[in-house]
């Protein structure tokens, strides 16, 4: 059996790894290397991904399924197959191992450390004109190495839920065993405000402008569209506010406090009236916002942001995939 | 052809009109009848917009209706993707919105920020 390399620390990544890491992963390493602040952390490489499927006790089954496009009528059903398929196998113990290692190395069990986030990161996002947006699932505020391990389990499933397996055929048309995912394990940010960050108005197609959102809270709402976060638009070569829409901001997400995972509770009705960032803060972000799009040549950025302890952290930097 | 207002909300795409005719979906089973009697010329009413389930019938239908969400959430991105109208964070005048479905009608983009929803009479 040759040699793999299972685990890749973010910061040794750049832009030429999506093969090895997927895209999610391979550009934050890339802005890692170029001093965006990013929460540390590794990542599983698709070949651990590649390797767990193929020692897996069902893997001539998994194989069988992902070499032919699967009919409509059967996504369903092969999806349930597929997914406990992977949920029944045990991952092979080098690779258990040294996760088990690298996670010690980033969470103490201090009771306010709030333990890492478990996110996808599939080599699809570069094959095509498609976002993969909200495709995989992830898992935050992990804090024990159980958990862990089956959020890894859970989080590779998810590149074969139903959803997912119909993007992938009828958007990517890619076949389904050219597939596969990274899977990022970082530091929690202790988000007191987050949000996204569009350094293109994707709603007028102005390339001058930045649009964000922001909320309380862990950000993951805004995306699985569970708030009404606040909107403001930004000129980009004066960093002046052009406008801005308090968002009703009614529900917030927290750590919840009796299990290791976020919970949905009322936001402050103090917070909710006013805008969740400084004007500030607004400058402060859309330069970051700037300084990503120059990295990535220019190219329009959809970027994941939290704020913890009044810094800026940067979560995630995709293409924007039309515009 | 007379219409009447049955809700707003916010717009999140660049392109401003789309009729058709309303279908609620709740589920992936949903998503896939549709597939299978044809997705064309449907305005799409859902209430999850982070998961992005709408993606194979995003080609063919014509506009998107989210009772929540805003710009960022995944479904506005995707819908962006494939330059259909989409209309997030709905809020319906109507006590049952799912009483429109199989009703024929329109959002249309009042502004950069907002869209309304008519069904026709």
């Amino acid at each position: 059996m040759s040699k793999i390399k299972v685990i890749y620390k973010l910061g040794d990544l750049g832009k030429d790894s999506i093969h090895a890491v997927g895209g999610k992963a391979a550009h934050l390493g890339e802005l890692i290397r170029k001093k965006i602040p990013i929460p540390e952390g590794f990542v599983l490489s698709t070949s651990a991904f590649d390797r767990f499927l193929n020692r897996s006790p069902f893997a001539k089954d998994i194989r069988t399924l992902l070499d032919k496009e699967i009919p409509l009528t059967e996504i369903i059903s092969t999806s349930q197959k597929l997914q406990n398929y992977i949920l029944q196998t045990e991952i092979t113990p080098d690779i258990k191992e040294i996760v088990i290692q690298r996670f010690s190395q980033l969470h103490s069990s201090d009771p306010t450390d709030f333990g890492v986030a478990v996110r996808s990161s599939a080599n699809v996002e570069d094959l095509s004109q498609t976002s993969f947006a909200g495709q995989a699932d992830t898992f935050l505020c992990i804090r024990n190495t159980t958990d862990l391990l089956e959020s890894i389990k859970k989080c590779w499933a998810s590149l074969y839920s139903a959803r997912a397996l119909m993007y992938v055929q009828q958007m990517i048309k890619v076949p389904l065993n050219l597939i596969s995912m990274g899977v990022i394990i970082q530091k929690i940010v202790h988000a007191e405000v987050s949000g996204v960050m569009f350094t293109a108005n994707v709603l007028t197609k102005d390339r001058n402008q930045v649009l964000i959102n922001a909320t309380c809270g862990f950000g993951e709402c805004i995306a699985d569209g569970k708030v009404e976060p606040d909107s403001i638009v930004v000129d980009k070569r004066t960093l002046e506010v052009i406008k801005t829409r308090v968002g009703r901001k009614s529900k917030m997400s927290v750590k919840n406090p009796n299990k290791d995972s976020t919970i949905l509770v009322d936001t402050p009705p103090e917070k909710r009236q006013k805008l969740c960032l400084t004007t500030e803060q607004i400058r402060e972000l859309v330069q970051y916002g700037i300084r990503i799009e120059k990295i990535f040549h220019g190219a329009p950025q959809d970027i994941e942001w939290a704020i913890e302890r009044g810094k800026i952290k940067i979560l995630q930097s995709r293409n924007i995939t039309r515009l | 052809m007379a219409s009447q207002k049955v809700g707003k909300g916010l717009s999140v795409s660049s392109k401003e009109e789309a009729s058709g005719e309303f279908v609620v979906i709740k589920s992936v089973e949903d998503v896939l009848e549709l597939l299978e009697k044809g997705a064309d010329n449907k305005l799409v009413i859902v209430e999850d917009c982070g998961t992005t389930t709408l993606g194979p019938i995003l080609s063919k239908i014509s506009g998107v209706i989210c009772t929540t969400g805003s710009e960022g959430s995944h479904l506005a991105i995707v819908s962006r993707e494939f330059e259909i109208p989409a209309l997030m964070s709905v809020r319906f005048n109507i006590e049952d919105y799912e009483s429109l479905h199989g009703k024929k009608g329109k959002i249309v983009s009042i502004d950069d920020e907002n869209g309304e929803i008519y069904v026709n009479e």
